[in-house]
């Protein structure tokens, strides 16, 4: 196309910007227009704000978040910012460390979904014939629970327990990472430079590792980032039911949980860890969002 | 013929609706009475003679009246035995039946069915897992007359009248006719109600018998009860619980949370009830038998560790009562020196957890440094395994990290804490036996009852306690029986077998429609049998 011919800087021709654009590795393309994308940008801050507390917890939040301090129920105030809980203990210092534990439990039950679940859907897209067949029946009969009904069974089969709630929503999404991946290896097999790799003899786990997943993380990388929202959900839903984190561990579900017992009297129990898990979920959203703009060819072209 | 439009059947069907609506509106407001309790008041079983549960008693009093009742000052009444006699031994028993009684299936109660009702308790296809235990070594039944009939032991048996009064009586008709564990959905009594459906964690439903004749005495009018029927809801949600009155989803909810009482408290549109439970209060009874708590040291250092006046005004707004005994501050063999046993005292907590082996670890904690039966470095956990309550466990929790003893929490449902006692799987497990009478010390610390069903949990026995324990539940003399209940009660603070926290008393709240509602002597218990719905 002459517009794009780089250098021609002739009137009515693309800005400079566009030209030089053309010129960008996609990787720097799609982190530019990640950047460009506002929700992007707010989303990315308040996951920050929420790193930096979840790392520095001890030094940030004003209280020992176990620690009674005499008062049980108090209303926010100057001295304790979000009140105090039914046992008197600081909720704002409760929500500051539990936002070690909520990150956590996203990032690490991403992992347990992610890994098997890319594990599979390379293997049932590359090899097809009755891996594929076994692979999807699998993965049809895993998505046939909802995935909060999934990670109850496995929570009844491990026993109540945070880390156990990890493995159960790592999971309950490892159908959903394998179909993603399955999809994505089928749109792109058949492609000439993966052709090309099999004919000068890599072997396949290099081919579908090297050649294969190198080039459909985009939208994994999207649709994992909004599961470590959903997970952090998901793991504080099943605190709240009493299977995942246990007193008296800060924990936001486990902290909405006991908090129910005194919204007509005491909100801010509840209330405050329930904001926390809200703007981390939105922050993951936003994020997610963006970079869906980035990677996503038809969102780009929109 | 003409058949009617499709327009004319639907406005049939329409009013039909309405008119049915407006009967069952009209029904409730002439007297369903809703009581909304606490979830963990259902019990497994809803017959007492089976079932270990203190809650059974009340609902089982809603559908057959007992033998003997325990009146609100805590005198025996008529119930269905009119007249009794106690030999000055306590070996001999004579009940005089009330006459012209009839079961809700037409059965005569007489002494044969009085009988019936003990064989059938003491049998051993019963499994009977509490109240067996309360009726004890009876020696033999004889019935004298159609409606007399006497019980007798060859041991004094002080505690027969106190059984009398919590053994509900069934037509040996209908409980022959079904197995002890199918039975429970099918009672048949002499009470004012009749049970009429039971739906599992929701709710009992109970209908007016209307052929009742007001066989007992708390029974101020002649005649069948005064409202239709009952409806008990079990709410799992404190707070919705709390709330229940104060929105008009009932008419009464009992044993609300604490912190709902300041809703009815001085208000003119409702009623607050409150009684005390005589009992244990919310114990906690200490594993003697395995580590860490084998060794008295570590048991008398939670002890010390603990401070239940802050943990009341922390969690209930002091609205809980003190309970620093095995048998509770308000029961009247409460032994006094168990408010000073025990002091908070951190600093002798720590020591005494030294001297039992267990080390600061440097971080907060302990771990074992010789302990007997432990390896070294082995952190020092202590679980609390519990029912409810759960609010005072995790201020317990809270203050113990001051002593460096981690408490796990653990809340578990009613069988899988009978599950875990009968493989003694626990550090503390919540032990609770609400009654009046000291014989529960008998129950809780005698060796013999370390058994299937019994309530001997600690593990630790001595042949002083367990002689002292016998001596309260055989001395017919009830003042010796009270000294030595306390007397058991200092052995068992000394060696820490026991871990008492608060004690908390039946809060019941009545929309102010609700009359003749009437509390028993203990928080435990309550009289239907004259309230009526104003209109």
């Amino acid at each position: 196309m002459l517009g794009s011919i780089p250098g021609s800087g002739m009137a009515g021709d693309p800005a400079p910007v566009a030209v030089a654009e053309a010129y960008r590795s996609p990787g720097r393309q799609s982190m530019r227009r990640f950047l460009a994308h506002k929700g992007a940008r707010i989303g990315l801050l308040m996951l920050v704000a929420w790193l930096i507390m979840a790392a520095g917890a001890p030094h940030i939040a004003p209280y020992d978040p176990d620690a009674l301090l005499g008062k049980a129920r108090l209303a926010p105030s100057l001295t304790n910012w979000f009140g105090t809980d039914q046992l008197g203990r600081d909720v704002l210092s409760r929500v500051i460390f539990g936002s070690r534990i909520s990150l956590t439990l996203g990032f690490v039950s991403v992992f347990f979904g992610l890994v098997p679940g890319v594990v599979l859907g390379l293997s049932a897209g590359y090899f097809g014939g009755w891996t594929d067949t076994l692979i999807s029946r699998l993965i049809d009969a895993m998505l046939a629970f909802p995935s909060i009904i999934l990670a109850l069974v496995i929570i009844a089969t491990l026993g109540p327990g945070i880390v156990n709630v990890m493995i159960a929503v790592g999971i309950s999404s490892v159908p959903e990472y394998a179909r993603l991946v399955r999809g994505s290896v089928l749109s792109v097999k058949a492609q000439p430079y993966v052709e090309a790799a099999w004919l000068v003899g890599n072997s396949s786990a290099r081919i579908m590792f090297r050649h294969i997943f190198a080039n459909i993380n985009g939208p994994l990388i999207v649709f994992t980032t909004l599961q470590v929202g959903n997970a952090i959900l998901v793991g504080a839903g099943l605190s709240f039911l009493g299977l995942g984190a246990q007193p008296p561990t800060s924990e936001w579900g486990l902290m909405s949980s006991e908090g129910r017992q005194f919204l007509q009297r005491a909100w801010w129990i509840a209330a405050s860890p329930g904001l926390a898990i809200l703007s981390v979920v939105v922050a993951f959203n936003l994020i997610g969002d963006g970079l869906r703009s980035g990677f996503d060819p038809k969102v780009r072209s929109r | 013929m003409k058949v009617p439009s499709i327009t004319a059947r639907a406005a049939a069907l329409l009013l039909t609706s309405a008119l049915q609506l407006g009967s069952i509106a009209s029904a409730h407001a002439a007297g369903d009475l809703v009581i909304a309790m606490p979830a963990s008041l259902e019990p497994a079983n809803l017959d007492f003679q089976v079932d270990p549960y203190t809650p059974d008693i009340l609902f089982d009093s809603f559908m057959t009246d007992p033998l003997i009742v325990t009146a609100p000052d805590g005198t025996y009444k008529p119930g269905l035995a009119l007249e009794w006699t106690v030999a000055p031994d306590a070996k001999t028993f004579t009940l005089k039946l009330r006459p012209g009684v009839t079961f809700q299936d037409g059965t005569p109660f007489n002494a044969a069915a009085v009988k019936y009702n003990f064989e059938r308790i003491l049998s051993p296809a019963t499994a009977s897992a509490l109240l067996a235990n309360n009726v004890g070594p009876l020696k033999s039944m004889e019935i004298i007359d159609d409606l007399t009939i006497r019980f007798k032991y060859d041991v004094a048996w002080v505690t027969f009248l106190d059984m009398a009064t919590k053994a509900p009586m069934w037509s040996p008709t209908a409980a022959a006719a079904s197995t002890p564990q199918e039975f429970d959905k099918k009672l048949i009594g002499t009470g004012p109600f009749k049970l009429a459906q039971w739906v599992a964690n929701d709710h009992i439903r109970l209908v007016k018998w209307d052929g009742y004749g007001g066989w007992n005495a708390m029974q101020e009018h002649k005649g069948p009860a005064l409202i239709d029927s009952v409806t008990i809801k079990f709410v799992g949600e404190e707070s919705v619980l709390g709330s229940m009155v104060a929105t008009g989803e009932a008419n009464a909810a009992y044993q609300i949370p604490a912190l709902s009482v300041d809703q009815y408290r001085d208000s003119a549109d409702f009623h607050l009830l409150a009684k005390g439970q005589s009992g244990t209060g919310l114990s906690m009874i200490m594993n003697a038998t395995s580590p860490p708590l084998d060794n008295k040291a570590v048991r008398q250092a939670l002890l010390f560790g603990r401070d239940m006046k802050a943990v009341n005004e922390l969690v209930y707004d002091g609205l809980y009562e003190p309970s620093d005994g095995p048998l509770n501050n308000i029961h009247r063999c409460f032994w006094p020196g168990a408010t000073t046993a025990y002091p908070h005292d951190p600093a002798k907590a720590k020591s005494l957890l030294e001297s039992a082996g267990w080390k600061d670890d440097g971080a907060g904690g302990r771990k074992a440094s010789g302990v007997k039966g432990v390896a070294d470095g082995t952190p020092l956990t202590v679980r609390w395994t519990i029912l409810h309550h759960q609010e005072i466990a995790e201020a317990v929790q809270g203050q113990f990290k001051a002593i460096g003893v981690n408490l796990k929490i653990e809340k578990v449902p009613g069988p899988i804490q009978l599950e875990r006692v009968a493989k003694r799987d626990f550090d503390l497990m919540y032990e609770r036996l609400r009654s009046s009478d000291p014989k529960i010390l008998d129950d809780m610390f005698n060796p013999t009852y370390n058994k299937p069903g019994g309530w001997f949990w600690s593990g630790y026995s001595s042949d002083e306690l367990t002689k002292l324990v016998n001596d309260v539940r055989s001395n017919p003399d009830n003042t010796v029986r009270c000294e030595n209940a306390k007397k058991a009660q200092e052995i068992i603070m000394e060696q820490a077998l026991i871990f008492p926290t608060l004690s908390d008393p039946s809060y019941v709240a009545l929309a102010k429609e609700v009359e003749g509602f009437k509390m028993g002597a203990e928080g435990t218990n309550f009289f239907l049998h004259d309230v009526s719905i104003k209109k």
